[in-house]
This record gives structure tokens, C-alpha cells and sequence, in this order.
């Protein structure tokens, strides 16, 4: 491991635990690059509608990550809308993703153990 | 929407500039996507969400927090746990809401001055809104009581060549219409009338119409009891038959049900009650009996009168442009075949509601928007209060934002604060209301239409809850979000006085008294503009004189249907017999008569001047004729300007003559003298008749009428049954009401009385609409300008609180009491200028509205302008003095121990 990915490994560590708005939107553009409206829309088909997020809440969060470099504005496709900005998942925002999911995942593993689930 | 883009504005401008535009965007698509699966409930609640996640977000965003992760936040005594609880999404509004409660009520009573201003401030506003709605909901909003009522159009003739409206319809051009029409399923006319009941052994007159077939189907009524007139009744010679008006049923028949079926006596004649009508029928206005009326034989020529009430449905699928045109095309042809009474003449037809209301609606719905003003002062001035709490709250802010407090839960803190004030303010304001309702009630009497169903439901309360939420908004957001601004180290480390703090929280109150000065200079030069309106007016010569008048209006007819002129003559004696009595005299149409007291008989009529060429027929000039007794125009103080007035010589052996007013003589005999000139009138034939007398001009329907063509005819020459006495009485003539129809009684006590008044009253009647609107726009510039100068006020004292410190020093370096004094009142002045710059402004938009409700001035006078501008100043200025005057009373001393 150089210098540099210790460096960056130790970062997204401490950006954990993740909250749950972050968690979503990382995961709904880990797929494909999206602009706002289509996160929420995604997160809410995701979630059954159980997770309506409002635009305040999204675009706060999405300045946020933006500056923590989880992600980053990218061209509009072709096509679309180009007033609207993409927004694409950033390799460390894709780190840090997997290492939450990991997280979330050994936590669910200690509670079949505990036969919780 | 509108809440969610002011919110953004809110938002730290970096964010803004970034991501403001897409932000709304963004919740407008989904909005877009949702809207139509979402109850009411769900609808409030999907903006509710938003705008509440804008106002957290602004707060987080201000403090700079960086909370992609958990550990990212502050931390604090279960900080994990609440975070988790905070971020999920809606529930953080409710976590902790009724401790908030709690602490907030504490924190209120703990300070009952301030709490119990905010409170009377805006329950003020609130309370003020909310009777102003209730008027604008019972008069204008409510529906209306008729089937199908947005189908209904009043009908009136237009005269082209005059350009002037009539006030009625004749009955011939609205049968003639009816019958031509194809786009109104249903026409009638409603003719004034009355009926004398005999109770007591006395003849009591009824206000009644008589109605055509085709009058309720038209209107759309439905009777409470029994049933409406049925075709044959319509007829010649039918069976008589009459339909109540409910307050007659329950007030002179005991509200018993079996009334339908039972006879009455009306004119000696027994009639038949077929059913009642519902309390809010009450077209063309309440009465207390409808009859039957069968077509006249004097109809047809009769069709320059057009004194009735016309009403007409459109039929199904016809609209009102549609319909008009027809009739357009139906007037012209009936102005070929009559063209002596039907040139130029067209029938107009007038949606229902705006015939009902077209008066009232804009003058209402001005008065609405003046009380909003106030509402939004009353807001601003508790927002300015919160302001001034919130800095010496700052401490405690910071202190809880140390311990963990997010920046959503400080926010919530002060706008739960906020909303407690607001529902106090709600339910004080609604007991306000209350009260307000009850002035409109008395202020308005006889003035707006369906004022007696004025009343508190469930639309008024829900405004006063919007009422108070609007100033809970106001009032809350802008010193919630100065609260998320609060800087921990300058607030701990100043010793609470946080002169930073202060300067920021400064200067966002005086933008809210500039603001509230701006608001109240707004109203007050509206309220201005109708008092100048008021004086123009009364400026006006009215040609006669009110004072010490009584009229008495009586329709006399003997048996055969002659006028009951030996009736009128003896009667008259008796009333000059009465103590306090100093003339008499009698007349068929008395100047100011509004019909609601005292009918107005305005007959107008053709007439040519002999040996000059006679116009076409439609074309002759026309005059407004009255018949008066002899000394009539002694009696009311109207002026002979030429001529003679009439005489016992004047009779109906001697040679026909008629006397004129000013304006006949302008416009028919302009540098000419009238006296002897000869006039052909067509009114009970056409006889040529000498002009013997000028008299002056007078205002026919009070102060706003303007003088029109009269002819004036002896009473002996053309006798009438309809008659007004006018009474003048040294004594108050109020009081004579009763001697003088005792008087006509002793005569015959089966003579009724159709209507008793003061010639006085009678011109008042014609204000009371003017009275309403200046009386409620005065008291609302009133309010506002005590409400901004507490504003003032308030703000002066916090600043002179704060710079106690400076002035004590500069007092102690020798600074003169009358230089702090300036120094005070040149912020109070600086607050004004800005103010009165800024109301000025918003002044010249909101008097355009007033344009319909002034006389004599225009909409922008400049007088007013500037006297109102000096009244708004001075009184800032006023309010800026007692804490400038405080200011010049600290002493050095007390403040170097404080220090």
C-alpha cells in the first residue's frame, strides 16, 4: 500500500458511519450518472416511496459530497436537459460506498448471529 | 411555491448562486409528478417538507457543518443517537416539539411585557383580517340563493344617445324581448308596489313587487312553504293570490305554518297567501309580498318608463356574449317600430353578481387589501420584538448550539416561539373579530347587500388561522434565521451585550420599520385621499336646505282612482296645526328620496319649446317633471332665480304654466329669457304651458348627483295621489315623525303612511357607503400609524439600551444633552426618509385602486401626498423622541459603575 492510498483509505474511513441520505444517493448514482430530479425519483422507486427526499435536503447534501469529493459534476448526456447538472460517483466516493456497505453488512451478519434477524 | 422561493432567496448566497435555481426546479417536477395522487392533506404536507427542509438546510449550511458522515457532527450527550433521529427527514419536526412548548411557554411568561405586546400586536392584525374577511366572505363569496345562479342576468335599458344606464326595464320591451329571444329560457320584470294591511284598525303599507310570469323562473326561486304562482294567476281578473317574504310570515302572521291556503286582506280585497319565500330571497331587494302582475293595457305605451326590475336566464348552453347580441338585435328592431320611445335605446344584460355587488366589490375588496397591510405592519412589528429578544438571547443559543443543539432545533426553538404568539394572538384575534363583525353590521346597515347574513363560519376562522400562520412566518423566519447566524465566540466572550450581534440584529429592525413606516404611509394617504374626497363633496351646493326638514310620503287615491286631493289638503292643515310646525308643503318627487324610505318618483318625459322646429320622434329633449304645491320652494330653501313662483292663482281653471330650474334654461334657452316662453310637455297629455319662474338647481340623489333638466307643474294643475309632505319644524324633526302622521291619521285612519324621514337622514343615506369605506380605511391608517410607531419606538429604546455605554461616556467628555438628543432623533429621521421614500412608491400603486372611491381630486393629489408624508414623519419623529429624551439622562456615573 503506497503512501497515498493509506492516506486516502484512512479518510474514508472516517467518513463512516455515512448518513442515510448520503448512503442513498451515493448508491443511486453508483449505477449511472444522474441530476437531482432523477435522484429522487430513483430513491423513492428504490424505497417503495417509503423515502421521499425533498429538494432542499438533496441538493444541501449534494454540496456537501461535492466537497468531500464523493462526487462530481459531470456533462449532461447528449439529449437532456442541459441546464441540469449530472452528477457522477467519484472513485473515493465509490470507496467509501463499498466500505459503508461493508460496514452495514457486518452489522447485519452480528445480527443473524444474534439471531435478531 | 411562492413561501418555498422566498425561502431560498433566504438561503446563504454562495448556496444560492449554486444551487437556488435548480433547487426549485427540481420540487417543482416532483411536484409535477405528485400532485395528482395527493389528497389536500398531502398536498400541504409535500410543501410543508420542502420548505421546512430549506429552512434547516439554511441553518446547517450557515453554520458550515460538513455532515456527510456521522461523526461529522458536533458531538454532545447522545450525539449518535440524535443525529440518526434528526436526519430522518420529516420526523426531526416533531422530535422534541413539546419540550420546545414547554420551554417556549416558560420563556414567554418569564417576560409578560414583551409576551403580552407581541400578542395584542398581532391579535390586532389577525383580528382586523379576519372581520374584514367576514365581510368580503358573507357579501361577495357566499352563493348565491337562486338555482343555478351564475346563469341569471338583470336586465337594463341603455339609451346610446345619453350614454346613460337607466335604473330599470319597461314591461313591454321585456315581454317584447322574451318573445324574440331564443338564448333566455325565462325573462320577467318585478314592479314596485305596495298593499295596505289593516291592523290595529290602522292601514299599514307593505312594501310589495308585483312580478310577471316569467320573474321567479328567471331568478330561480324556491318557495319554503307552498308553491309559486301558477300560469293562469298570471291573468286578468284570476282569483288574487300573494307570496310572503319570510320576515312578514314570522313577524305579522306568528311564523305558523298554515298560513299557506289562508286569505289576508290587502286594499280591502281578499287575497289568497299560495306560499313563503326563503329569508334569503331578497330580489330585486327584501320585501314583504309579491303579487301576481298580469300584462297591462298601458304597458305598450308605457315604454319610456323604465322604472322595473328586469330579470332573464340564459338558456342552457348560451352565454352572456351570445345573448347579448341577441338582444342587441331584438332592441333594434324594436327601436324601428317604436321609435318615439325606443331610439337608441338597447337592453343590457348584467351578470347577476356583478348587478348585486358590482358596487361593492372593488370598494370591499380595496378595504381587504388595507387590512392586510395592517396585518403585515402587526407582523413585522413582532418580528422586530423577536429581533430584540433574540440578541439577548443570543447566550443562551450559543450555549445550547455548544451543547449539541443543531441548527434546525435553534430555529425550531424560535419559531415555536413565534407560533405560540401567533395562536395567542389567533384566538384574542378571533374575540377581535368578533366585535369587528358586529361594527361592520351596524356601520354598513342598508348599504351592503346581504349584510344581515354577515356571521363567523367555519372560511373565517380558517383565515384567522392563515392569518396568524402568515404572521408566525413572518414574524418567526426572520429572527429564526438571524438566531442560526449567531457567532458563539463574540456572544460568550461580549458579556451577552453582543454588539456585533446587536449591529446585524440592528439593522434588520430598522429594514422592518422602515418597511412598517412605508406600509403605514400607504394607508394613511389612502385614507387621506377619501377625506379630501369628503370635503370636495360636502363642498357641493345641494340647491336646497336639509335642515329642520320632515318628509312623509303618502300614496292617496279615492275610491274611483282619482288622487286624494281634498284628502292631502286637509291633512295638510292639521300638520300646520301642530306646535313647532312652520310650513308645509307637498311634493311627487323630493330631491334626495332613495326609495328605501321615501320612493323616488323620477318621471321623465319629452317635451318641445313652442314656435321652434319639433325634432323627430325618439328625438325630443327630455325633463324630469315633479308636481309641488305652492309653497314648496319656500319651504325647502330653493332659490327663485327669475320669474315668479307659483300662487292660490294658479289652478286648474286658470292658464296652464310651469316653472323650470337653471339647467333647462342653460341648455334650451341660453342667453334668452325663459319667463314667458312656452313649453309642450308630453306627461298626462300635451298641453303648451308659460314658463312663469327660474328656480335654482338642485342635487337630486344627494351631494354625488349632478343637477338635471326639471320642469315643475302645479299641484292644482296636475294633481297626483303619490306625495311627499315636507315638513319644516323649528324643533328637531326626528321628533315630529309621530305627530305629524297622527295628524294624517285624524283625517283618515285608513290612509297608510309609506315612509317617514329626515330630509337630513335622506342625504346621509346617500354618504353611508362613502361613510363606510373613509370610516374603516381611517381607522385601518390609524392602526397601522400606532402600530409603525411603536415600531419606532421600540427600536429607538433598544438602540439607546445598547449605546447607554457611549452616551455615558461622551456625556462624561462634556457631549451637550442636546447633541445625543440629535444624534438619537437623526436615526429616527433617517428611519423616516427612508420610510416615507419607500411608501411614497408603494403609494402610487395602491391609490390607483382608490380612483373609484374619490370625488373631486385625483388619485395621486399632490396636497395630500405631501400633508400625509409630514403626519407620517412627524409622528416617527415623535416616537424616536421619548427614548432620544432618555438618552440625554444617562448619567456618567451610573455608567463607569456598570462597567
Amino acid at each position: 500500500m503506497s503512501k497515498n492510498q493509506a492516506s486516502t483509505a484512512s479518510t474514508a474511513e472516517n467518513l463512516l458511519p455515512l448518513t442515510h441520505i448520503v448512503y442513498h444517493v451515493l448508491l443511486s448514482i453508483s449505477d449511472g450518472d444522474k441530476h437531482g430530479y432523477a435522484i429522487i425519483k430513483d430513491l423513492a422507486a428504490r424505497t417503495d416511496g417509503r423515502f421521499e427526499l425533498e429538494a432542499g435536503t438533496l441538493y444541501a447534501a449534494i454540496k456537501r459530497m461535492r466537497d468531500e469529493e464523493l462526487i462530481a459534476e459531470v456533462p449532461a448526456p447528449e439529449g437532456s436537459d442541459s441546464r441540469r447538472r449530472c452528477y457522477a460517483i467519484t472513485d473515493f466516493g465509490r470507496e467509501v460506498l463499498s466500505l459503508e456497505s461493508r460496514r452495514l453488512q457486518a452489522m447485519v451478519e452480528l445480527a443473524r448471529e444474534a439471531r435478531v434477524l | 411555491m411562492m413561501l418555498l422561493r422566498f425561502l431560498v432567496w433566504m438561503l446563504p448566497s454562495e448556496f444560492r448562486r449554486e444551487f437556488g435555481s435548480e433547487l426549485l426546479e427540481t420540487a417543482r417536477r416532483r411536484w409535477d409528478d405528485l400532485r395528482h395522487n395527493l389528497s389536500l392533506a398531502g398536498k400541504a404536507m409535500f410543501w410543508i417538507r420542502q420548505a421546512w427542509a430549506v429552512i434547516r438546510q439554511s441553518a446547517e449550511l450557515r453554520k458550515g457543518a460538513r455532515m456527510v458522515g456521522e461523526r461529522g457532527k458536533k458531538s454532545g450527550p447522545n450525539s449518535a443517537q440524535r443525529a440518526a433521529t434528526e436526519e430522518r427527514h420529516f420526523g426531526v419536526l416533531f422530535d422534541g416539539l413539546w419540550r420546545d412548548v414547554r420551554q417556549s411557554v416558560r420563556a414567554l411568561s418569564s417576560r409578560p411585557g414583551f409576551t403580552v405586546v407581541a400578542i395584542l400586536t398581532l391579535s390586532l392584525g389577525i383580528g382586523a383580517t379576519t372581520a374584514m374577511f367576514s365581510a368580503v366572505n358573507s357579501v361577495l363569496l357566499r352563493p348565491l340563493p337562486y338555482r343555478d345562479a351564475d346563469n341569471v342576468v338583470a336586465l337594463y335599458e341603455f339609451d346610446a344617445a345619453e350614454g346613460e344606464t337607466s335604473s330599470g326595464v319597461s314591461a313591454a320591451n321585456i315581454r317584447d324581448l322574451h318573445e324574440s329571444s331564443e338564448l333566455l329560457s325565462a325573462a320577467g320584470v318585478a314592479e314596485p308596489f305596495s298593499h295596505d294591511l289593516m291592523e290595529d284598525g290602522r292601514a299599514v303599507s307593505l312594501r310589495a313587487w308585483r312580478v310577471s310570469e316569467g320573474f321567479f323562473d328567471a331568478i330561480g326561486a324556491t318557495p319554503l312553504l307552498g308553491r309559486l304562482f301558477a300560469a293562469d294567476e298570471y291573468q286578468e281578473g284570476s282569483e288574487p293570490v300573494v307570496i310572503m317574504g319570510h320576515a312578514t310570515w314570522q313577524t305579522r302572521f306568528g311564523g305558523l305554518p298554515d298560513v299557506v291556503g289562508s286569505t289576508v286582506v290587502l286594499d280591502d280585497a281578499p287575497y289568497t297567501v299560495v306560499g313563503v319565500l326563503s329569508p334569503r330571497f331578497k330580489f330585486p331587494n327584501a320585501a314583504e309580498l309579491w303579487t301576481p302582475r298580469p300584462h297591462q293595457s298601458w304597458d305598450p305605451p308605457s315604454r319610456g318608463a323604465a322604472y322595473m326590475s328586469g330579470v332573464g336566464r340564459l338558456a342552457p348552453g348560451a352565454t352572456l356574449t351570445q345573448a347579448q347580441a341577441e338582444s342587441d338585435r331584438i332592441s333594434s328592431g324594436l327601436a324601428e317600430q317604436y321609435p318615439r320611445t325606443n331610439t337608441d335605446r338597447s337592453i343590457r344584460l348584467v351578470p347577476l353578481r356583478e348587478h348585486l355587488f358590482g358596487d361593492v366589490k372593488s370598494p370591499l375588496y380595496v378595504l381587504f387589501g388595507a387590512v392586510g397591510l395592517v396585518l403585515l405592519i402587526s407582523a413585522a412589528n413582532v418580528a422586530g420584538l423577536q429581533l430584540a429578544r433574540g440578541t439577548s438571547r443570543a447566550r443562551e443559543f450559543c450555549l445550547r448550539g455548544a451543547l449539541g443543539a443543531s441548527g434546525g432545533r435553534l430555529l425550531r426553538l424560535v419559531w415555536v416561539d413565534s407560533l405560540l404568539i401567533a395562536g395567542a394572538g389567533c384566538l384574542l384575534g378571533v374575540g377581535i373579530a368578533f366585535g369587528g363583525v358586529e361594527l361592520i353590521r351596524t356601520m354598513s346597515a342598508d348599504h351592503l347587500p346581504r349584510i344581515d347574513e354577515l356571521s363567523m363560519d367555519w372560511t373565517v376562522l380558517l383565515v384567522a388561522v392563515l392569518a396568524a400562520g402568515l404572521s408566525a412566518m413572518v414574524s418567526g423566519t426572520i429572527p429564526a434565521l438571524s438566531a442560526s447566524r449567531t457567532d458563539l465566540n463574540a456572544a460568550l466572550t461580549e458579556g451577552g451585550r453582543g454588539s456585533t450581534q446587536g449591529g446585524k440584529t440592528n439593522r434588520l429592525r430598522s429594514q422592518l420599520v422602515v418597511g412598517e413606516i412605508a406600509l403605514a404611509l400607504v394607508l394613511s394617504i389612502g385614507a387621506g385621499l377619501l377625506i379630501r374626497s369628503y370635503e370636495q363633496l360636502l363642498a357641493n351646493e345641494l340647491g336646497f336646505d336639509p335642515e329642520g326638514l320632515l318628509a312623509v310620503q303618502v300614496f292617496g287615491y279615492s275610491s274611483d282612482g282619482e288622487p286624494a286631493m281634498d284628502f292631502f289638503q286637509t291633512s295638510q292643515e292639521e300638520i300646520l296645526s301642530l306646535p313647532g310646525v312652520e310650513a308645509v308643503a307637498f311634493t311627487t318627487d323630493l330631491p334626495t328620496s332613495n326609495d328605501e324610505s321615501i320612493a323616488s318618483i323620477e318621471i321623465l318625459v319629452p317635451f318641445t319649446v313652442d314656435e321652434r322646429d319639433a325634432p323627430l320622434p325618439g328625438q325630443e329633449p327630455q325633463v324630469a317633471v315633479a308636481s309641488i304645491s305652492e309653497h314648496y320652494p319656500d319651504v325647502m330653501g330653493i332659490g327663485v332665480v327669475s320669474g315668479r313662483s307659483f300662487s292660490m292663482l294658479d289652478n286648474a281653471e286658470s292658464a296652464p304654466v310651469v316653472m323650470v330650474n337653471e339647467a333647462l334654461v342653460r341648455r334650451h334657452f341660453p342667453n334668452q329669457n325663459p319667463i314667458g316662453q312656452r313649453l309642450t310637455i308630453s306627461y298626462a297629455g300635451s298641453v303648451s304651458r308659460e314658463i312663469v319662474g327660474v328656480l335654482e338647481d338642485v342635487r337630486p340623489r344627494g351631494y354625488e348627483s349632478e343637477p338635471r333638466v326639471e320642469a315643475y307643474f302645479p299641484m292644482t294643475q296636475m294633481p297626483s295621489g303619490s306625495i311627499t309632505y315636507v315638513v319644516k319644524t323649528a324643533l328637531d324633526p326626528a321628533q315630529m315623525a309621530i305627530p305629524v302622521q297622527q295628524a294624517i291619521w285624524s283625517v283618515d285612519p285608513t290612509q297608510s303612511v309609506w315612509g317617514v324621514r329626515t330630509v337630513q337622514d335622506l342625504l346621509w343615506d346617500w354618504m353611508k357607503q362613502r361613510n363606510f369605506n373613509s370610516a374603516l380605511l381611517i381607522a385601518f391608517a390609524m392602526l397601522a400609524l400606532s402600530l409603525s410607531a411603536i415600531g419606532v419606538y421600540g427600536l429607538m429604546n433598544f438602540t439607546v439600551e445598547q449605546r447607554v455605554g457611549e452616551f455615558g461616556i461622551r456625556r462624561a467628555m462634556g457631549a451637550e444633552s442636546s447633541h445625543i438628543l440629535k444624534t438619537v432623533l437623526r436615526q429616527g429621521a433617517i428611519l423616516a426618509a427612508l420610510g416615507v421614500a419607500l411608501g411614497l412608491v408603494g403609494s402610487v400603486a395602491f391609490s390607483s385602486f382608490l380612483r373609484g372611491l374619490l370625488f373631486g381630486i385625483g388619485p395621486f393629489d399632490a396636497v395630500t401626498f405631501v400633508a400625509i408624508s409630514i403626519v407620517v414623519t412627524v409622528s416617527t419623529l415623535l416616537a424616536a423622541f421619548v427614548p432620544a429624551r432618555r438618552a440625554t439622562k444617562v448619567h456618567p456615573a451610573t455608567v463607569l459603575r456598570a462597567e
